[in-house]
């Protein structure tokens, strides 16, 4: 049955699946790490860690699946629709804009481009939720995730590597 | 002829990009377009997000169970490395609740007396359901949590949220099997509440920080540091006399309460199952409230309730 389904999609379209489904785990799990009291508020964002090495390691997909990813995230995240997914896509169209596998040489670039990312990423939501409710949320909360995130950047990598080499494989058989 | 290829390559290549930045703005038109579509509430937005709520809950259920586990083992280690400073401590809250209970023992004997000499009705003690919590509360920008109970369970949008007896939030949204609730930390939540030492009224209204803070409160009012805070039953959304926090003053002259509970070590809550006499809680959340009658227009002036509570 599974080789059916895979002979069904082209490999491009392979590829774009698995990343939407292990983005909803991640999505999940991520929702789960709240559970932990330390990470209360503050749990690492491993959806944005996962976007951005899809991006850098292996290819940018269409906009239409980081637009369903944050359209999801929204559902179980936000108060309102649209405020990760207009984020989101803000954010890879920048990365996008200025070639960012090609700017990433070396692990040091790589770091200091996601820090950017997360950055941009969380400047715009920040602005979304001071348009909408004319109020910042606690500004020390969001700079200690995204200093919990870029340190965990680096671990995460680690674990996605075989992923890559496996998604690689299926994208140069196609 | 090579040439002349490669110029058809760029052509394609440049209708390519025209194609996907045309899509790409397309697409933010549309995020602003849904921000703007889920500010008006609309009920098909509703259903959609309470079915893939309804649907994932399982599953965040099960990850959450193993993310417990590893947070409980944390809880663990840290009180067994402060098991001697913690012991101290529970060593003297115990002489000090040993001179409570003393006087509490006193006071309710006395309290009895009086409720006797007034021939008091007694209050209605609410039902409830005891729910498990299968998400802590959110992220920085939206604080609400998920209830493994939905509408089957009996549990309706507005319904007050306790946790050991304390209120943390309101229900927002119910699905057949699961449902949300809104924090009292949450910028959107705004709950009726007096301050129980000098029965001042206020609103509790989340900012999205660590604590709330009381809005609308009488002019020239001067509330004192550790005050209770409770709910007053106003609207008749949520019963009255339901403990929140204690007030806590601040430099800038807005009075902030303190929860009593931690927030983030919430798991099992209970759902109080409760409706006011008279009140029809579908009304109040459609919006179906008594409006003034125009003032052209007194061939209506006895619109309202009867004496039954009918509406005529």
């Amino acid at each position: 049955m599974f080789e059916g389904i895979i002979r069904f999609f082209p490999f491009p379209y392979q590829a774009i699946l698995i990343q939407l489904l292990l983005s909803f785990i991640i999505i999940f799990f991520e929702i789960s790490l709240s559970k932990i009291y330390f990470l209360y508020e503050i749990s690492p964002l491993l959806l944005s860690i996962f976007i951005y090495f899809w991006i850098i390691e292996i290819n940018f997909s269409p906009y239409w699946v980081y637009f369903t990813i944050g359209l999801f995230c929204d559902l179980f995240f936000s108060s309102f629709l649209g405020f990760i997914s207009f984020s989101l896509l803000i954010s890879v169209g920048l990365l996008r804009f200025v070639n960012a596998p090609l700017i990433c040489t070396n692990f040091s670039r790589k770091m200091l481009v996601f820090a950017i990312f997360l950055f941009v990423l969380k400047s715009i939501q920040l602005l979304l939720f001071f348009i909408i409710h004319f109020q910042f949320p606690d500004f020390e909360k969001i700079f200690f995730q995204i200093l919990l995130t870029i340190f965990l950047y680096p671990l995460l990598n680690f674990f996605f590597n075989p992923l890559k080499l496996f998604i690689n494989n299926i994208l140069s058989q196609g | 002829m090579k040439q002349q290829r490669k110029f058809e390559n760029k052509k394609i290549l440049s209708i390519g990009n025209i194609g996907q930045r045309s899509i790409y703005f397309g697409l933010i038109i549309s995020t602003i377009l849904i921000m703007l579509i889920g500010k008006s509430d609309l009920a098909i937005v509703n259903r959609i997000s309470l079915l893939l709520t309804d649907l994932s809950a399982p599953v965040i259920a099960t990850i959450s169970r193993q993310t417990q586990i590893i947070g409980d083992s944390f809880v663990f280690l840290k009180n067994t490395t402060s098991l001697r400073k913690e012991n101290r401590s529970l060593y003297e809250e115990n002489l000090r609740l040993k001179k409570f209970e003393i006087m509490y023992q006193i006071y309710e004997s006395e309290n009895l007396v009086l409720k006797n000499q007034l021939n008091l009705i007694p209050l209605r003690v609410p039902n409830f359901k005891t729910v498990r919590a299968i998400s802590a509360p959110g992220n920085v920008f939206a604080h609400s949590m998920l209830l493994n109970a939905g509408h089957l369970d009996g549990i309706e949008k507005g319904n007050a949220v306790l946790f050991n007896g304390i209120f943390i939030g309101q229900i927002l949204k119910v699905g057949k099997n699961s449902s949300r609730v809104l924090l009292i930390s949450d910028i959107n939540s705004k709950i009726p509440i007096v301050v129980s030492n000098n029965r001042i009224p206020s609103i509790l209204t989340g900012e999205n920080l660590v604590l709330p803070s009381l809005q609308f409160l009488p002019n020239n009012v001067k509330i004192d540091d550790g005050s209770i805070v409770q709910t007053s039953g106003h609207g008749g959304l949520l019963p009255a006399g339901i403990p929140i926090g204690f007030t806590v003053n601040s430099p800038t002259d807005k009075i902030y309460v303190r929860p009593v509970i931690d927030l983030n070590l919430i798991d099992y809550v209970q759902v109080l199952l409760w409706r006011a006499d008279g009140v029809e809680l579908s009304d109040k959340i459609n919006g179906n409230y008594f409006k003034p009658l125009n003032s052209g227009d007194n061939s209506n002036f006895l619109e309202g309730l009867t004496s039954r509570g009918n509406r005529n």
